[in-house]
């Protein structure tokens, strides 16, 4: 088992439709990548330009996404890091059926091993242990997209991580993380938007040294407690992160956002959202010309 | 329910406020909203989470599996009775917020209350009387208060930079609901409406955070989708102050990923438009085009769960249980909202227009 971890990685916000900037330049992507031979000429590119690493959630488009990736031929040696689970899509289905209805589809839904494990007894009577395993259906369920694909890393959604991070749920942390290295064979992933909460838990519980997604970026934008702690934390060392919203969804300027990615010095991965491929190579250029400019081996 | 001498407990409270420094708090109702406090409050410094109840009994037994030092109920009440608590987080289905409320509010226990604050003013009256009378800290969810973005928009127009108001458009949109849905915010006896009192209820405490009272409001809605409540709602506003202008909202909108509000008012010397994302002024004056976005306004929070404006609003309540005082969003503000989208439902249902009750 090797924890293989691409420096840049294709963010997927761009091809689901989602901007951190407005819903309006999230309604122009819908526009723009309703055509899948976009999404495929803009990995097509990536590829070529050395960058073999993508980021996606399980969003229905997500499985036409991988879909048509096989059927052109571009799947092979890319290196997918599943974002997991589909928190927009649980918070809808929520809000339709309510949470247990919504906890009933997901044990319906879940493999038959993974609901034998569950030892689910009539329609909802889960054992109090099943509860945490609960977790492991979601895994499972939201991982059969991904599968025949080169899987490097599993991230859980922010929505969960920081869920349990504020009711220290070291239990279900726990539970993901071995279960993703014991059922998949590769590292697990948090992502969050409370960094320092995350160092400090985990190091208080002595969990592994975690693969962190977080945002990072000169604007603080979305960095809590505030952009201050977030370094501190990045300087402990004890999380290998991959920075996000470096751009602070669009709003800085890429040469000085990502001169300050490179200036914090302990950054081995950055995530990023290219729309068009004149954008990828100004975007991948850039990186390698600032957070990677050391570095002379990655051969982007 | 258990007799306790109403001012020697509340001297206990206080007193037990001062050595433990810290608030001691219940939920009620373990839906997507008490989960977000539950977890915000147990990060928060000032305040613990000494219990919740819930009648669900598979989210009593996740919670257990989660939490350990929580005592964990399935009836309120025994939970108000036993526990010695400073406030209760009401995030309970709408329809039962005003009773949980009200004994709250009998037993001295301050409460926060999820938004909208009840079915209908009339049954919010009597709670606003007696929390007033008792002094209870009281809250009410409208946590949009707490975006960067609404916020500089109303400094802004408070500041009269850009003149008097005259026009006001106004939309809240998200794509949610196309087919038939299930649950409690689709029956109007335990949700008391649809889009208009679960989700457009924000824009109108905007609005009138924004302008004040409302003067009269004409409204139509339509149901699509849904076989009791309305999927669609449109308004015409005129406020106190003569400002007037429309209010469109639905769940059933596409391209609307997130609930997204916009409002735009054109003011004597210039306009505002503001969203969760940015706020936008034109200033006749110079002629141009002023954009914030929320990356300029950007605070961060001790803690981020689901959306800093949460945080925002337990912080201040917690601060409010220390103070003894409520803030500006108590139970009187909320039943004045109550009484607009009260006034909306009637002029929809009787095509007249309406002027809200007890209206100031």
């Amino acid at each position: 088992m090797t924890d293989h971890l691409d420096p840049i990685i294709l963010g997927h916000n761009q091809f689901i439709g989602v901007s951190h900037l407005s819903q309006e330049a999230a309604r122009a992507r819908v526009e723009r990548f309703g055509r899948m031979d976009r999404v495929g000429e803009l990995i097509r590119f990536c590829r070529e330009s050395g960058v073999h690493g993508m980021m996606l959630s399980s969003h229905p488009k997500a499985r036409d996404i991988l879909a048509y990736l096989k059927a052109e031929g571009l799947a092979d040696g890319l290196g997918l890091y599943p974002l997991i689970p589909f928190a927009q899509g649980y918070v809808r289905r929520m809000n339709a059926v309510g949470m247990t209805g919504m906890i009933k589809e997901i044990v319906q839904a879940a493999p038959l091993k993974t609901k034998a494990s569950l030892a689910v007894q009539g329609s909802l009577g889960l054992a109090r242990r099943d509860l945490t395993r609960l977790l492991g259906a979601f895994v499972d369920i939201e991982m059969l997209n991904f599968k025949g694909f080169d899987t490097r890393g599993v991230f859980l959604h922010d929505a969960f991580v920081d869920l349990a991070l504020a009711l220290q749920a070291r239990e279900q942390l726990e539970f993901f993380s071995k279960h993703v290295r014991s059922r998949y064979g590769v590292r697990p992933g948090f992502v969050t938007m409370n960094f320092p909460l995350l160092v400090e838990s985990f190091q208080r519980w002595g969990m592994e040294r975690p693969l962190v997604m977080t945002t990072f970026n000169k604007a603080g934008f979305q960095m809590n407690p505030s952009r201050e702690a977030c370094e501190r934390a990045l300087d402990s060392g004890y999380a290998d992160v991959v920075a996000m919203s470096t751009l602070a969804a669009g709003y800085l300027d890429p040469g000085s956002a990502y001169e300050y990615i490179h200036s914090l010095g302990n950054v081995p991965s950055v995530v990023v959202g290219v729309s068009t491929v004149d954008h990828a190579r100004e975007t991948f250029s850039l990186i390698n010309g600032t957070v990677f400019k050391e570095k002379e081996d990655l051969g982007l | 329910m258990r007799a306790r001498p109403e001012k020697r407990h509340q001297d206990v409270k206080k007193s037990n406020m001062e050595t433990r420094k810290e608030a001691s708090v219940g939920i009620v109702g373990l839906g997507k909203m008490g989960i977000a406090h539950l977890a915000i409050l147990n990060a928060l410094d000032g305040v613990a989470v000494r219990a919740v109840a819930e009648k669900q009994s598979m989210m009593r037994k996740g919670l257990g599996t989660i939490i350990d030092d929580v005592n964990i109920y399935s009836d309120y009440r025994v939970m108000l009775d036993r526990e010695h608590l400073d406030a209760v987080y009401i995030t309970s289905p709408t329809a039962l917020h005003v009773s949980i409320a009200s004994e709250c509010a009998e037993r001295n226990i301050g409460f926060f209350v999820e938004k909208p604050l009840g079915l209908s003013a009339n049954e919010c009256e009597a709670l606003v009387r007696e929390a007033s009378e008792r002094g209870t800290v009281t809250m009410v969810g409208y946590c949009k208060h707490f975006l960067e973005t609404f916020r500089k928009a109303k400094e802004v127009l408070d500041s009269g930079q850009l003149g008097k108001p005259i026009y006001v458009t106004s939309h809240m949109y998200v794509s949610q609901l196309f087919s038939q849905g299930s649950g409690w915010r689709y029956k109007k006896e335990s949700s008391g409406g649809g889009v208009l009192n679960i989700l457009a209820t924000h824009l109108v405490d905007i609005l009138m955070w924004f302008f004040g009272g409302v003067e009269s409001v004409t409204c139509s809605t339509k149901a699509h989708y849904s076989s009791e409540v309305e999927d669609f709602v449109h308004a015409y506003f005129t406020f106190g102050s003569g400002l007037a202008g429309p209010l469109d909202a639905s769940w059933s909108m596409r391209g609307f990923r997130l609930p997204e509000i916009e409002v735009t008012v054109q003011c004597e010397r210039g306009m505002l438009t503001v969203t969760e994302d940015f706020v936008k002024t034109f200033d006749d004056a110079d002629e141009r085009y002023t954009m914030l976005y929320k990356q300029d306004l950007f605070e961060g929070v001790p803690v981020y769960v689901g959306g800093a404006e949460y945080t925002r609003e337990d912080a201040l309540f917690v601060e409010c249980l220390k103070t003894g005082r409520s803030p500006e969003l108590d139970v009187a503000y909320g039943c004045r909202v109550q009484r607009v989208t009260d006034a909306m439902y009637e002029s929809a249902r009787t095509g007249r227009t309406v002027a809200p009750a007890g209206r100031e």
